[in-house]
């Protein structure tokens, strides 16, 4: 009921109506972890179900999330007592989604956590600083979208080798976690309360002597580098080509591409056309490599020089 | 060599050891089916002289080469060890050559364990190196030489205050803080070794000497300790106080100086986050007065700024923004002054010179309803610095004015700000001006702005539109889009819009390389709320 009423509330972009609703649930005793996750995380989950299936605009969804945000803010900051330990609550680089990290790094600091909450998209460098500054004893990442999963191991994996394990969460991890454990985090858990849970065990120290390639073996033969690098011109080759053959079609894909972009858009997209993409470019990449084998591995697919460009 | 020793070759068919065998250097012996000695070589002899051929053999051989294992047996004779190898004759003889592999078996054993110490050392190194937080460097030593050099390990930090920093660890794995009002000089050769210098070796000490609070909780009594130096080139590292508890072995020598290497190791890397804490503590008071500010609240008015920096280890660049409150204009009640900027090129230089602004500015803070002269005079200041660089800003006076916003905002050589209607159009406003710290006459035109409720007003800088990028990788993003992004956030608050103009233009750049971008959106609060509220409710947030 409480959902119904909160959902209403933000729906209909009406923060006060909104911040009424928390404060009645407080008022009748609901805890504010169950706030948090029940109330709070039901009714984001479904802004995120609504966007989803395209009957919210893009403007009532962060209207609805900011609600939401504030709604987080107003609920009354407890200290606990004892201090559990130093955690550090990040998004992803380039990952927007901050209301999940949000809403973990609430309830932890419920269960008596020191939080460092750095939000939404935290460039890998600056978290690194911040651990080497702060001495976090975990670290918890937070990812909803698989497309930032490369990204995402980067973090894992220069966090643990800082000596910080990472416990992760989110959507992009996959049902049941299974990319968390492939990426080598020290631990994965489907939600807060059992990332609280988890985190109350403790985490094991990161294994120093650990290679990402041991459960990540397609990065052995370098074709995730080859295809991520040459990326752009692929994207261009395809385009040219298409142009070059279809003109009219040329001129629709690039309009499209324009418009479409933003998180989602990978959502968007049919599901089978990245896969063969991907494949076609590593087979133009193979092919460039049969025609030119004396070709230094580094370097490939270049672009040549323009003209009084400077070498 | 090894033929010699263990005998011919080929199989001894008879029950005799031959001539060569007599003086070969292993002990070789030939025993009966009833378990009498039939031959022994000369070797044998001396390695035991109880032992008489037509004699049974038990009395004066070792109880291990007696018993019937199958097989070869392996076992100590006085201080030395041998491997016996049996081999069974025919008449139900036994003929026994005995080995003495005492300095292989030693060689095997030193093998193992400077295997150890280098497999530790190298984890060592991987641990130490890979931290550069004091606290967790501290734990990582402490974790290390409980888990490899002793049951206990104390490391104590030099000396805070009056408090002295320790962290002690029994299994290797869990840590204990400990930060008491203790004197270093209670322990014999701590104080010294906290110094640093001049370099002093570890010290055994009476383990009834040490004091209670450098013996972990549990540990019970202490048979041995030891204190060493960390050293660290330069800054004085700390020390190690290593535990073993009394019944356990001592240390031996190679394992202290295995002990002294790992020593070395962590008082690096000790020294070396100690260095770093210092400097990110000096960086962060430096530039504390450079990050982003934190936005003050305005009544009636919604406020959001966003940031990020051209480079992702930087915090801080050549864009700014600040947030003053202001005293508003006759008969308008109180308001703000929006400054957004951008000053040429990037970086920590860049960053500086915002400062200098941004300081400039706030002195200007009283005549904040002259734009015109507030930039003039800032203009005359940048023209008279030695900084060679220049400015771009944009200021908005924002009052509150019935349900909406009122805005006057003046550009200097900046972008145009944004309008965006409660319907989706977005327009540019109506303001020029020229740069700041190039020309001594400045020329500038400011226009007035009123946002309804659910409008907002977007300041930017040049970061945003030529953000380079897209699916080829070479366009810019533009006005064009931003515009179009902007007319989808039609009354949404201000940090949803600043969020979502963010976002596209990070989407857009993706990995590629951009400029600093800053952007500070203004919204006019909406009114729904007013209508919304049912009358069930106990009150509301005015905040």
């Amino acid at each position: 009921m409480r959902v119904g009423k909160l959902w209403s509330a933000v729906a209909a972009g009406d923060e006060y109506s909104a911040l009424d609703t928390v404060r009645n649930a407080l008022d009748a005793g609901l805890d504010s972890e169950a706030i948090l996750l029940d109330v709070i995380g039901t009714v984001q989950h479904r802004v995120g179900v609504e966007w989803a299936a395209n009957r919210t605009s893009v403007a009532e969804e962060h209207g609805a999330t900011a609600i939401n945000d504030r709604a987080v803010a107003s609920l009354p900051q407890h200290r606990a007592e004892t201090v559990r330990g130093r955690i550090t609550v990040a998004c992803v680089d380039r990952e927007w989604h901050a209301m999940p990290a949000r809403l973990l790094a609430e309830v932890l600091r419920l269960r008596g956590w020191h939080v460092d909450c750095l939000g939404a998209q935290v460039p890998s460098a600056h978290l690194i600083a911040h651990l080497h500054r702060t001495g976090a004893d975990v670290v918890a990442l937070s990812g909803s979208l698989p497309t930032r999963l490369p990204t995402a191991h980067a973090v894992i994996t220069a966090c643990q080798s800082a000596g910080t394990p990472v416990i992760v969460g989110g959507a992009a991890f996959g049902p049941g976690g299974r990319y968390a454990r492939r990426l080598g985090a020290r631990g994965w858990a489907p939600d807060a309360r059992a990332a609280a849970d988890r985190l109350a065990q403790g985490l094991p120290l990161p294994d120093g002597a650990r290679r990402a390639t041991a459960t990540l073996p397609h990065l052995l033969d370098q074709e995730y580098t080859l295809v991520k690098r040459n990326a752009r011109q692929l994207v261009r080759g395809t385009f040219t080509g298409l142009a070059d053959r279809h003109p009219a079609m040329g001129v629709q894909r690039r309009a499209a591409w324009t418009h479409r972009g933003g998180p989602g858009a990978h959502r968007r997209l049919p599901r089978r056309r990245p896969l063969r993409r991907r494949h076609r470019a590593v087979h133009r990449l193979r092919d460039l490599d049969r025609r030119h084998p004396h070709r230094p591995k580094g370097v490939r697919c270049r672009t040549p020089a323009r003209p009084g460009s400077p070498a | 060599m090894r033929n010699d020793q263990r005998g011919p070759s080929s199989p001894v068919e008879d029950s005799t050891i031959g001539a060569r065998d007599q003086v070969a250097a292993g002990a070789a012996l030939i025993i009966s089916a009833d378990g009498l000695v039939v031959e022994r070589n000369a070797a044998a002899a001396a390695l035991m002289p109880e032992i008489v051929v037509g004699e049974t053999a038990t009395g004066g051989l070792p109880a291990w080469l007696t018993a019937s294992a199958p097989g070869d047996v392996r076992g100590w004779i006085g201080d030395r060890s041998f491997v016996a190898h049996r081999l069974a004759l025919q008449g139900g003889f036994t003929r026994w050559w005995l080995v003495d592999d005492t300095d292989h078996g030693l060689a095997l054993r030193q093998l193992t364990a400077e295997r150890e110490h280098t497999r530790f050392l190298i984890e060592a190194s991987t641990s130490l190196l890979s931290t550069l937080n004091p606290e967790r460097c501290m734990e990582v030593t402490a974790r290390l030489a409980a888990k490899h050099l002793a049951d206990a390990a104390v490391v104590v930090a030099p000396v805070a205050g009056r408090r002295l920093p320790m962290v002690l660890c029994t299994d290797g794995e869990r840590v204990e803080h400990r930060s008491m009002p203790r004197d270093p000089a209670t322990v014999p050769g701590l104080a010294e070794a906290l110094r640093g210098f001049p370099p002093l070796p570890s010290r055994w000490i009476d383990p009834a000497s040490a004091p209670e609070w450098v013996v972990p909780e549990g540990f019970g009594a202490v048979g041995s300790l030891v204190v060493m130096p960390l050293p660290g080139p330069g800054v004085p590292a700390g020390a190690l106080l290593l535990l073993r508890s009394s019944g356990g072995t001592t240390f031996s020598d190679s394992e202290e100086e295995c002990a002294v290497l790992f020593a070395t190791r962590a008082g690096a890397a000790l020294s070396a986050a100690r260095l770093y804490a210092e400097q990110a503590a000096i960086t962060d008071v430096l530039m504390r007065d450079l990050l982003p500010p934190q936005l003050p609240k305005l009544e009636g008015v919604e406020m959001a700024a966003g940031y990020r920096t051209s480079g992702d280890g930087e915090r801080v660049g050549g864009d700014f923004y600040d947030i003053h409150h202001t005293d508003g204009e006759v008969g308008s009640g109180p308001g703000a002054l929006v400054v957004l900027g951008d000053v040429c090129g990037k970086g920590l230089e860049a960053a500086v010179l915002t400062g200098k602004i941004r300081n400039t500015l706030h002195a200007l803070l009283p005549m904040a309803d002259d734009h015109h002269r507030m930039l003039t005079l800032l203009n005359r200041a940048l023209l008279t610095s030695h900084h060679t660089r220049f400015a771009t800003m944009v200021l908005a006076s924002v009052t509150r004015s019935g349900g909406g916003a009122r805005l006057r905002l003046t550009s200097a050589g900046h972008p145009a700000p944004l309008i965006v209607r409660h319907d989706g159009t977005v327009e540019e406003t109506d303001t020029r001006g020229s740069l700041i710290g190039v020309l001594p006459t400045l020329t500038s035109r400011t226009t007035e702005v009123t946002l309804a409720p659910g409008e907002t007003c977007l300041l930017f800088t040049d970061g945003i539109p030529e953000a380079k990028g897209g699916p080829m990788g070479d366009e810019l993003f533009g006005e064009a889009r931003l515009e179009r992004a902007l007319a989808q956030c039609a009354g949404m608050p201000a940090a949803a819009v600043v969020e979502r103009v963010q976002m596209l233009a990070s989407e857009w750049v993706g990995d590629g390389k951009h400029d600093d971008m800053a952007l500070v959106a203004i919204t006019a609060p909406g009114g729904t709320h007013l209508t919304a509220v049912d009358g069930t409710t106990p009150g509301r947030y005015t905040g």
